[in-house]
């Protein structure tokens, strides 16, 4: 009876989750492709006539380029660095898992601002010097930003991914006269490849849709900032800036089919999980401790250099309290990344909960959610701000579509991140029957889902605090958040607030919420059996066996 | 499998420690070639680290494993030629189940369509021919299972190691399974160690059972020996429902007694007693039968004047507990269309035949290899 109850519940949820997909996302994005569409064949030739054009052709490919280039650096840094980390013992791991994390704890956009001060101009001209045609020293710069800004998501991708290794596999292989090559070709490589295609491809969708980064830099070929700044100018209609944004968007589906198969929930291998362990030859051992010195260094490097710049930089309190409210929402700020983070555990939560449901809603739920990867963030704001002549004079609408271009960007991902610990919890604590109180049902309820409703309100809220793509469509005529004023500050040095300065409190104060969000996210230790697809008809053995 | 001759497996002073924690302790075993060695023991007793252990995947600490003429100890897992069945059955996720079986048999110079028909007889064998396509998430625990059995079955070895690989098939298909192996491993002259926590299943199919208890090897024998003479308490309550009554011996004249806790006095015919003098008396359920009223007392029959207490329906039989000064002893009588089924309450007297009685340690001690060696608990005591 209560199993056929939860069944119900899930249902509801799910396809409550399929109509708020539906009109959140699919009606705002087909509005906008119907504008985007060429009204006659004069239209569709200038549209053909652009697509052919060099400069388009151009920008793509160098977006295109660009995103691969930093998925292969951070790629070969996150392989071996997850390696061992998933067969070290804990506390190597943790020290891995932590300071593979940390460069997400600052912006990319101010990590762009961070190397471009680092290296300096002596340094660009010099790297000029070194770089031969046609690679230029703030490409160069580009790349290694991104790579490392974004090493986190392959990284923690694929520990994931290797985590869930049996070493029983490897060990039936070797066990079957298998070498150590044989078994990594044909045991370990196919089983981390979905993990790794889920990280690169994530990865690659945030290059692909950043707007931040490639504008600190000077970079002015990628795709999103041409967007952006074509959209300050004119409207969508426009030929040359419809053709830009339906090329992003046919990137970005790209990208997702080619990871498509990875973001669908799949059964694994099942059953405890015991992972090969790491070495103890001295090799092993020297090979895992530079490896987890270099990552150290690297990812503290930056707080390190930014401690050091804020202790001489002069602070003007007074000018810098009057500035936090003229040039910057910070009320707004706070006000959105709290309904950010309120909005992204709901959707969260409900769409952690209708993956548990095994009908076609379930399913068909999982795949709007998993289809949102395919809409990149930029997109999704100019379909919001596209519909802004329907809404009449509807105050804040710009931050009503900014919490809700970024709470549903991220819901893909949450729910990767957290279906697992749901999937782990008990369906039915043994106290939750109907003989107990509400009230005690409620607070049995909170307290089992504590730990993933405060990671989803973090995440929010850290998700909120970072966005800039969306805030640079979305926000044009008022105070901007505070992602937004940094970049400002960024992009002009020298403001009256101390760009650096917040961007060290920033991070440091994110990288908290960041922390423990990740934390949270773990997934509790497997107990139960895993359901399976389809069950084929079991049929008894031969009597005789062959001889 | 392989046509070659059959190997012998030699276990040598073996101990094994994995994560700190010792789970073998200088065990010996030597395996004849051909022989199939049912290893038993409670969870936790060392079976699969035993079987780990001779695979390479577990460190031995001291000790030797040789097959036939050759040590292994330190020699790499994929070179030991030894093939193992691991307790969850691990199969690879990502490829289907003909592929999880040609696995094992590639590397031998057999070509795509000797590959293809062997895996197949390999699936009809576990009764799975039509899942040859299918991947491991589509089938249940006991196809998994299967498809492991027959996937280690294919390897080119001659000494297999088997850790429980019934555990998730029902009583019906593991007879059968249980038997198809028997004969197939006995046909292709395979070493074979089998973990069982089913200790029927290692009475009924085992050419001989070695007990396992905390890592220590308790005794190595045949079924009936162990199941007639086990070395000490541990073994025989193991092996199926047993009473054991405590007390001592004594010598009156020749004959060594047994005086029981309870004032229950039996002549000792066979007794295991190394170190004291205090044991416990063992026998089994089908030892005892019961007295008719009018029975004349035979040879050095004893009698137990008790009360039923309890009766459990066991299908061709059923199991009385009988209550004799304070101890309650277990009886299993055949159903028979002339028997009179007893009552709780009923007051009855048991026969006894103490030549069917044997006299056990109470403690367990272990260890020694010597220990093993059933002769040395046979024959009437010498005290």
């Amino acid at each position: 009876m209560q199993s056929q109850q939860a069944t119900s519940r899930n249902r509801s949820l799910a396809l409550m989750l399929i109509l708020l997909v539906v009109l959140l996302v699919g009606l705002p994005v087909l509005l906008l492709l119907i504008t985007l569409a060429p009204s006659d064949s004069a239209a569709w030739v200038e549209r053909h006539r652009l697509l052919l054009d060099g400069n388009l052709q151009q920008r793509w490919l160098y977006t295109l380029t660009v995103a691969l280039a930093a998925c292969t650096v951070a790629s070969l840094i996150a392989i071996p660095t997850a390696f061992v980390a998933v067969r070290s013992d804990p506390l190597i791991r943790g020290i891995l898992v932590t300071f593979g994390v940390l460069p997400l704890a600052i912006p990319a956009f101010a990590t762009a601002g961070l190397a471009r001060d680092l290296v300096g101009d002596n340094g660009l001209t010099a790297l000029a010097n070194l770089l031969p045609e046609p690679i230029e020293p703030r490409d160069l710069l580009l790349i290694s930003v991104y790579a490392w800004h974004f090493l986190p998501l392959i990284l923690l991708s694929l520990i994931a991914g290797l985590s869930r290794i049996d070493r029983k596999l490897s060990e039936t292989a070797a066990n079957l006269g298998a070498g150590g090559f044989l078994i990594w070709r044909r045991i370990i490589l196919p089983l981390t490849t979905p993990s790794f295609i889920l990280g690169a491809g994530l990865m690659m969708l945030k290059i692909i849709e950043d707007v931040g980064t490639p504008l600190i830099l000077g970079v002015d070929h990628m795709l999103a900032p041409q967007i952006l700044s074509q959209l300050r100018e004119t409207s969508v209609a426009d030929h040359l800036l419809a053709s830009q944004v339906l090329l992003l968007l046919l990137m970005a589906v790209l990208i997702t089919a080619l990871a498509w198969p990875a973001l669908l929930p799949n059964d694994d291998n099942g059953g405890a999980v015991d992972t090969t362990p790491w070495s103890r030859h001295p090799l092993s051992f020297s090979f895992a401790f530079g490896l987890t010195a270099s990552i150290a260094a690297l990812a503290v490097a930056p707080y390190i250099w930014l401690l050091n710049k804020a202790r001489d930089i002069n602070i003007d309190w007074s000018t810098l309290t009057s500035s936090f409210g003229s040039t910057i929402g910070l009320g707004n700020t706070l006000i959105a990344a709290l309904a950010g983070g309120m909005l992204l555990m709901l959707l969260g939560g409900l769409s952690i909960a209708s993956t548990r449901h095994r009908g076609w809603q379930g399913r068909l739920a999982r795949l709007a959610t998993a289809a949102i990867f395919a809409i990149p963030g930029v997109i999704l704001a100019i379909a919001y701000q596209h519909l802004q002549p329907w809404m009449g004079n509807l105050a804040g609408f710009a931050w009503i579509a900014l919490v809700l271009t970024v709470a549903l960007k991220h819901l893909p991902m949450v729910t990767h991140l957290f279906a697992n610990r749901l999937a782990s919890t008990p369906a039915k604590p043994t106290a939750m029957t109907h003989d107990v109180e509400w009230t005690s049902r409620t607070g049995l309820w909170l307290r089992t889902h504590a730990a993933m409703i405060a990671g989803l309100l973090m995440l929010g809220v850290t998700a909120m605090l970072f966005e800039l793509s969306a805030a640079l469509v979305l926000i044009t005529h008022e105070p901007p958040p505070l992602a937004m004023a940094l970049f400002h500050e960024l992009q002009n040095p020298g403001g009256p607030i101390a760009a650096t300065t917040l961007t060290l409190w920033l991070g440091l104060a994110i990288f908290i919420g960041l922390g423990s969000t990740l934390a949270l996210a773990r997934p509790n230790p497997r107990t139960g059996k895993r359901q399976t697809k389809k069950r084929a008809v079991d049929k008894p053995p031969m009597a005789e066996s062959p001889s | 499998m392989t046509n070659s001759e059959p190997a012998s497996l030699d276990l040598r002073h073996l101990d094994v420690t994995v994560e700190q924690r010792q789970r073998l302790r200088d065990l010996e075993l030597h395996v004849l070639p051909g022989e199939l060695i049912f290893i038993v023991g409670r969870q936790g007793s060392g079976k699969s680290s035993l079987l780990r252990a001779v695979a390479g995947f577990d460190p031995v600490t001291s000790g030797e494993i040789w097959i036939d003429e050759q040590e292994i100890t330190r020699m790499k897992p994929a070179k030991r030629k030894v093939a193992l069945l691991a307790q969850t059955y691990p199969l690879w996720p990502h490829l289907d189940v003909g592929r999880n079986i040609a696995f094992a048999l590639r590397g031998r110079g057999l070509s795509k369509t000797e590959i293809k028909n062997r895996t197949e007889q390999e699936l009809m064998t576990v009764g799975l021919g039509e899942f040859i396509a299918h991947l491991p998430n589509q089938l249940n625990a006991s196809q998994r299972q299967r498809v492991a059995l027959a996937r280690t079955l294919c390897a080119d070895t001659r000494v297999i190691l088997l850790d429980e690989p019934f555990s998730a098939q029902d009583l019906f298909l593991r007879e059968r399974l249980l038997q198809g192996l028997k004969r197939r491993l006995q046909h292709a002259g395979i070493t074979t160690l089998l973990t069982s926590e089913d200790p029927q299943e290692a009475l009924h199919f085992a050419d001989r059972i070695a007990v396992l208890h905390e890592g220590e090897l308790l005794q190595v024998g045949g079924p009936r020996e162990i199941y007639d003479r086990p070395a000490n308490r541990h073994v025989a309550e193991y092996f199926g429902n047993v009473n054991l009554i405590d007390g001592e011996i004594e010598i009156v004249g020749d004959q060594p007694m047994f005086h029981a806790d309870n004032g229950i006095v039996i002549p000792v015919f066979e007794h295991a007693l190394k170190r004291a003098r205090t044991g416990s008396a063992m026998f089994r359920p089908h030892d005892l039968h019961i007295v008719d009223s009018g029975e004349e007392p035979f040879g050095d029959r004893i009698r137990l004047s008790g009360r039923v207490e309890h009766d459990e329906f066991r299908g061709d039989h059923i199991r009385y507990g009988i209550e004799i000064s304070g101890e309650t002893l277990w009886i299993d009588l055949p159903r028979k269309e002339d028997q009179v089924e007893l009552e709780i309450g009923d007051l009855v007297v048991l026969g006894l035949d103490p030549a069917h009685v044997r006299i056990l340690e109470r403690e367990i001690h272990t260890a020694s290899s010597a220990s093993l060696r059933p002769s040395l608990t046979t024959g009437p005591a010498q005290t």
